[in-house]
C-alpha cells in the first residue's frame, strides 16, 4: 500500500504482523502432503485453539478470530471445517471427554477387582484434570454454558463415566435402582464442577478418598466405603 | 405458584390498588416467561411472545422489568424460593436423618413433577439463560446442599465428607431428571426419591464400625 500523500515517514500504518507460525503448523508452499493431510492438522489446531480460547475466557467471550488466530488459518478455512463457533465447541468437547474417559478406562481396566478398578479411574481423572485445568474446566464448567446442544452432547458423552459404576453391580448383593450408574456420574459432575469453578482444580486429586466413600457405599455397603475413605485419608498427600 | 396469574383484569377503573394490579401483571409475566421459554426455549423468547402470552402491554412490562433477562431471573429466583420453602417444609417433618432427606426429594421432585414448563424453564432453559442464571442455579443447589448435609452429618459425623455426598446426592438427582424434563415426561419423578435414599443414603445407617 503507498503511504497516504503528505504523510510523514513512520506515519504509515505498520503492515499486518504475520502471525508467528505454531510448531505444528505446516509451513506455507511446497510441502508435499496431501490435501486431507493438511485438512486434519488445520481441524486439529483449530480445535486445540478453541479449547484453549474456550478455557481461558469462558464459552461466551471466546472468538472465532482468536480460535483462528491461534491456530493458524484463515476464517474462511474455519467455516470450511465447521459451521460455527458452537459447532467447533462441541466437538472440541467431544474429543477432550472422550481423552479423560480413555484415561479413566485404562487406568480402570488395569486392575481386578471393581473397588480398586474404580480406584485407579477416579484417580487417573482426578490427576489427568489437575494436570490441565483448561480442559477440566472446558469439559465441567463451559460445557453447560455452550448452548443446548452442547448440553445434550455432554449428557450422552457423561454416560461413558457410568461404566465404571455399572460395573459394580456385578461384584454387589445391593438391588441397586438401574439409574445408580448415572446418578453417580451426576454426582461427581456437580463436584468436579464446584470445585473447578471455585479454583481448586490443581487439588482434585486430594478428594479422591471422599468420592470413593460415596461412589462404593451404594455398591458395597458402609464399612467397606469407610474402609476406602480411611485408606485414602492415610495416603493423602499431605501439600501435593 | 404465581396463583394470581390468571386473574383477568378488566380496563377502565376497577377501585383495586395500583400495587394489587402490578402484582398481578407480574405473576402474569412471570408464568407467560415459563410458558414461553418452555415452548420455544429462553434464545427464541422474545418480549413480543411473551407479551402475546401474558396480554400485557410493552409499556406494562417495561415498567416492570428492564429487559429478557431480568424477567427470566425473577421469575427463576421466585420458583427456587417456592421450591426452597417446600423442601424445608418437609424435611422439617422427616422423622430421623433418612426420613428427613427422602421427604425433602419428595418435595423437591414433586413440584417438578407437577409443573413441566416451570421445570423446563429451571432445569433445562436455566443453563441457556447466561452467567447470571447460571449462576443462581449455582447457589440454589448450594442451598439443597447445604440443607441435605446436615442429616448426613448425623449419619456419619464427618463434616467435609457430609458436605461432599450431599453437593452428590443432589447433582447425581439433577443429572436423573434432566432427561425426563427435557422430554416433558416428569410423571413418575417423585418416586425417585424414595429409590436414591434406599440406594443412597440407607447404607449409612448399616455402619457397623
Amino acid at each position: 500500500m503507498p503511504p497516504r500523500k503528505g504523510a510523514r515517514p513512520g506515519d504509515e500504518k505498520p503492515a499486518r504482523r504475520r502471525a508467528r507460525r505454531r510448531p505444528d503448523q505446516i509451513p506455507g508452499g511446497r510441502h508435499g502432503l496431501a490435501p486431507e493431510e493438511v485438512a486434519e492438522s488445520q481441524r486439529g489446531r483449530i480445535l486445540r485453539a478453541m479449547t484453549e480460547a474456550v478455557g481461558r475466557d469462558g464459552y461466551q467471550a471466546a472468538r472465532v478470530a482468536d480460535v483462528i488466530a491461534h491456530a493458524g488459518v484463515s476464517r474462511k478455512t474455519f467455516y470450511e471445517h465447521f459451521e460455527d463457533k458452537e459447532h467447533c465447541f462441541v466437538v472440541a468437547y467431544e474429543q477432550a471427554l472422550a481423552r479423560l474417559l480413555s484415561v479413566t478406562i485404562e487406568a480402570f481396566e488395569a486392575q481386578d477387582e471393581w473397588v480398586d478398578q474404580l480406584r485407579a479411574g477416579l484417580t487417573a481423572l482426578l490427576h489427568a484434570l489437575a494436570q490441565d485445568p483448561t480442559v477440566a474446566r472446558v469439559c465441567f464448567v463451559e460445557v453447560l454454558a455452550a448452548g443446548p446442544t452442547a448440553v445434550a452432547t455432554r449428557n450422552e458423552a457423561m454416560r461413558g463415566f457410568a461404566y465404571v459404576y455399572d460395573a459394580g453391580r456385578l461384584d454387589t448383593d445391593a438391588d441397586l435402582p438401574g439409574f445408580t450408574g448415572i446418578s453417580m456420574v451426576g454426582g461427581l459432575s456437580e463436584i468436579l464442577y464446584r470445585e473447578i469453578v471455585a479454583g481448586q482444580t490443581a487439588d482434585l486429586p486430594k478428594l479422591t478418598p471422599e468420592l470413593m466413600y460415596m461412589s462404593v457405599l451404594p455398591f458395597l455397603g458402609a464399612d467397606t466405603a469407610a474402609r476406602e475413605l480411611e485408606r485414602g485419608r492415610r495416603r493423602r498427600p499431605a501439600g501435593d | 405458584m404465581w396463583d394470581q396469574a390468571n386473574i383477568k383484569l378488566t380496563g377502565g377503573p376497577h377501585g383495586i390498588p395500583r400495587h394489587v394490579v402490578s402484582g398481578i401483571q407480574r405473576d402474569r409475566l412471570l408464568r407467560a416467561m415459563a410458558r414461553t421459554v418452555a415452548e420455544f426455549g429462553y434464545q427464541e423468547t422474545t418480549v413480543r411472545r411473551l407479551l402475546a402470552r401474558a396480554g400485557l402491554s410493552r409499556r406494562t412490562y417495561y415498567e416492570l422489568f428492564e429487559d429478557k433477562e431480568e424477567c427470566f431471573l425473577a421469575a427463576y429466583d421466585e420458583v427456587a424460593e417456592h421450591v426452597m420453602a417446600l423442601v424445608e417444609e418437609a424435611f422439617a417433618a422427616g422423622d430421623g436423618p433418612e426420613d428427613r432427606i427422602e421427604r425433602a426429594l419428595r418435595a423437591y421432585l414433586g413440584f417438578w413433577a407437577q409443573e413441566p414448563d416451570i421445570a423446563r424453564m429451571c432445569v433445562v432453559e436455566v443453563l441457556a439463560a447466561g452467567p447470571a442464571a447460571r449462576a443462581r442455579r449455582a447457589a440454589a443447589t448450594d442451598r439443597f446442599a447445604e440443607l441435605l448435609a446436615e442429616p448426613l452429618l448425623e449419619l456419619r459425623g464427618d463434616r467435609r465428607l457430609s458436605e461432599l455426598s450431599a453437593r452428590g446426592l443432589v447433582g447425581g438427582v439433577q443429572e436423573l431428571i434432566y432427561g425426563p424434563i427435557d422430554a416433558g415426561q416428569t410423571e413418575g419423578l417423585a418416586d425417585l426419591a424414595e429409590a436414591v435414599v434406599a440406594s443412597q443414603v440407607a447404607p449409612l445407617a448399616l455402619l457397623e464400625t
